[in-house]
C-alpha cells in the first residue's frame, strides 16, 4: 500500500483526509506541523505528501522547499491542499517544487483522481 | 449609506453595535468616524444632515450617507462658537457607553471560539460515526457475499449433482438390461433355429429307419422263401428290423425331447423376456418421471441461482455507491476547517476592534493634552490578511452598495482558477 503523509494544523482535516485515504486503500500518516513531517521524511520512504499552506511554525511552501532539499524526496509528489486560491501563492508553490494545488474543500472522488495521476503505479 | 467596518464574515461594527445594551448603532459610527482619521468632536459637528447648532442629539443610526467629509470653514467656525459644556457632557456619556461595551468583544470572541471548538468536536464525531457506519456496511456486504457464495456451493448444488449422477447410472443400467435382453432374445432364436434343424434331422433319421425296416421285412420274406439254408440271413433281417424299430423309438424320444425343450424355451424364457421388457418399460417411465422432476429442480435452482447472483450484483453496486457517498461525506468534513479559518479571522479582527475601543475609551477619560489614540483598523490590511477568495468577495460585497446579500459564488472558480491544478 502507498504511504501518504498528511500535514495540516487542523485536526479535522487530518481526520477527514486520513479516513478518506484509508478507505481508499492508502496508508495515511498525519502530522500537525511541517517540522515533524520533515523529520519523518528524513528517515522514511513515503509515496506522496499532502500539505496545508497556512500553518504555524512552517508554512506549506517552505515545507515543500525543505522536502525538495532532501535527496530521497527530489521526485516525491507533493500536493498543497489549502483554502487559499490566489494565483501568486500558486506560483510560489510551483517555484518551490510543489506538484499540484488543491483548494479546500476538495471532494473525495476528485482527490482520489488526482492521487491516481500523480502516484506512480 | 452607513460607514461599516467589515469583519470578514458579514459581521459589521454596526451589527456589533446592535448587540450593545442601550447603544444602538451610533457608537459604531463614531468608531468608523475615528477610522476616517477625523477627530471625534469635529466629526460630530460636521456630520452631514446635522440640524443646526441647537439640535446636538446624536442620531441613533449615526451619519446617514457617505464617508465623513472634511471639516469645512463654516463648520470650523461653528465649532469655535459652540458652547463646550454640552459637548463635554456628551463625550462623557460616550466614554461611559464605550466602557460598558468594552467587554462585549471579548464575549463575542469567546462565543466564536466555542463555535470553533464545538464544530471541531462535531466534525470529529461525524467522522467517527461515519467510519463506524462504513464498517457496518462493509461487514454486512461481506456477510452477504460470503452467504451467497456459500449458497452457490451448498446443498442445492450437491443434491442436483447427485440426482444427475443417479439418473445417469439408472439410464446406464436400463440400457445394459435392454442390451442383455436383446442378446437373450437372439440366443433363444438361435436355439430355436437349432432345434428346428434338429427336428429336420430327426425326420430324416425316422425316414431312414422306416426304409430300413422295409428292407428288413423284405429280407425276412426272402429268407422264408429259401428255407433253412437262409437261416443266417433271416437272423440278420430280424436284427435289422429290430434296429430300425429301435431307431424309430429313439427318434420319437429325441423328437419328443426337442419339442419339450422348444416349448420350454418358448414358454419359460419367453415369459421371462416379456417380464423383463415390461420391467424395462416401467423403469423407463420412472426415469422419465425422475428426469422431469430433476429438470424442474434444475430450473428452480437456476432461477434461485440467478436471484442470488442478481442480489449479489445489486448488493455490490449499492455497496460501491454507498462507499462513494461515505468517502464524500468524510471529505465533506473539511468544511469545518474552512469555517474555522473564517471565524478565526473574525475573532482576530474583533480583537483589534476591541483594543481600539479600549484605547478610545481611555483617551476620552484621559486629562487634557493626552495624545489621541491611533485608530488603525485598516480595511486594506484586513483584505490582505484573508486567505480565501470568499473572504475577499464578502468584504467587497459588504463595503459596496450592490454586493451585500448576494449569494456566494464558488471558490476559486469564479476567479477563473481551477480548484485543482497539477503543475
Amino acid at each position: 500500500m502507498k504511504t501518504i503523509v498528511l500535514v495540516d494544523d487542523s485536526p479535522t482535516i487530518l481526520m477527514s483526509l486520513s479516513a478518506v485515504l484509508g478507505k481508499a486503500g492508502y496508508t495515511p500518516l498525519t502530522f500537525s506541523n511541517g517540522p515533524s513531517a520533515l523529520a519523518h521524511l528524513r528517515g522514511s520512504k513515503v509515496d506522496l505528501v499532502i500539505t496545508d499552506l497556512n500553518m504555524p511554525e512552517m508554512d506549506g511552501i517552505t515545507l515543500v522547499g525543505e522536502i525538495r532539499k532532501l535527496g530521497t524526496c527530489r521526485f516525491l509528489p507533493i500536493l498543497l491542499l489549502t483554502t487559499e486560491s490566489q494565483q501568486e501563492k500558486r506560483a510560489q508553490a510551483r517555484a518551490a517544487g510543489a506538484t499540484g494545488w488543491l483548494v479546500k474543500p476538495v471532494g473525495a472522488e476528485a482527490l482520489l483522481d488526482v492521487l491516481k495521476k500523480v502516484l506512480p503505479a | 449609506m452607513r460607514f461599516l467596518v467589515p469583519l470578514g464574515a458579514g459581521l459589521t461594527v454596526a451589527g456589533l453595535g446592535s448587540l450593545l445594551p442601550g447603544a444602538g448603532g451610533w457608537w459604531a459610527t463614531l468608531l468608523a468616524g475615528g477610522i476616517a482619521s477625523l477627530p471625534l468632536y469635529q466629526w460630530w459637528f460636521l456630520r452631514p444632515g446635522r440640524e443646526g447648532a441647537t439640535s446636538r442629539e446624536p442620531s441613533p443610526a449615526g451619519p446617514s450617507d457617505g464617508p465623513v467629509p472634511e471639516a469645512t470653514e463654516e463648520g470650523k467656525a461653528e465649532l469655535r462658537d459652540a458652547p463646550l459644556e454640552p459637548i463635554a457632557t456628551r463625550l462623557g456619556q460616550v466614554a461611559s457607553s464605550l466602557e460598558k461595551a468594552s467587554p462585549v468583544h471579548g464575549v463575542l470572541q469567546s462565543h466564536l471560539g466555542s463555535v470553533v471548538r464545538e464544530t471541531e468536536k462535531a466534525a470529529t464525531d461525524i467522522v467517527t460515526k461515519v467510519q463506524a457506519i462504513d464498517g457496518h456496511v462493509a461487514s454486512f456486504v461481506e456477510r452477504l457475499r460470503v452467504g451467497i457464495a456459500a449458497g452457490d456451493q451448498g446443498d442445492s448444488s450437491k443434491i442436483l449433482d447427485r440426482s444427475l449422477e443417479s439418473l445417469s447410472e439408472l439410464r446406464s443400467k436400463v440400457r445394459q438390461r435392454e442390451e442383455a435382453g436383446a442378446r437373450g432374445g437372439r440366443l433363444i432364436e438361435a436355439i430355436l433355429d437349432d432345434a428346428q434343424r434338429t427336428r429336420g434331422v430327426l425326420e430324416d433319421i425316422g425316414r431312414i429307419a422306416r426304409q430300413t425296416r422295409i428292407v428288413a421285412v423284405n429280407a425276412a420274406i426272402e429268407a422264408s422263401r429259401h428255407g433253412d439254408q437262409q437261416n443266417g440271413f433271416r437272423v440278420i433281417a430280424r436284427e435289422v428290423q429290430q434296429l430300425a424299430e429301435h431307431t424309430r423309438h429313439a427318434v420319437a424320444d429325441v423328437e419328443q425331447s426337442v419339442r419339450t425343450l422348444v416349448r420350454g424355451i418358448e414358454e419359460g424364457i419367453g415369459r421371462e423376456l416379456e417380464a423383463q421388457h415390461r420391467q424395462g418399460r416401467i423403469e423407463a417411465q420412472q426415469i422419465d418421471r425422475i428426469s422431469t422432476a430433476l429438470e424442474e429442480r434444475v430450473r428452480a435452482f437456476r432461477h434461485l441461482d440467478e436471484g442470488r447472483k442478481g442480489l449479489l450484483l445489486q448488493a455490490t453496486t449499492d455497496a460501491e455507491r454507498l462507499s462513494l457517498m461515505i468517502l464524500e461525506l468524510l471529505a465533506g468534513i473539511q468544511f469545518q476547517d474552512v469555517t474555522r479559518q473564517r471565524i478565526e479571522q473574525v475573532v482576530e479582527t474583533l480583537g483589534q476592534l476591541g483594543e481600539q475601543l479600549a484605547a478610545v475609551t481611555s483617551w476620552l477619560h484621559a486629562p487634557e493634552g493626552e495624545p489621541e489614540p491611533t485608530l488603525d483598523v485598516d480595511p486594506e490590511r484586513l483584505v490582505a490578511s484573508y486567505v480565501m477568495d470568499s473572504q475577499r468577495r464578502d468584504h467587497l460585497a459588504a463595503v459596496s452598495d450592490h454586493g451585500a446579500g448576494e449569494p456566494e459564488p464558488p471558490e476559486a472558480e469564479e476567479a477563473g482558477l481551477p480548484t485543482i491544478e497539477l503543475f
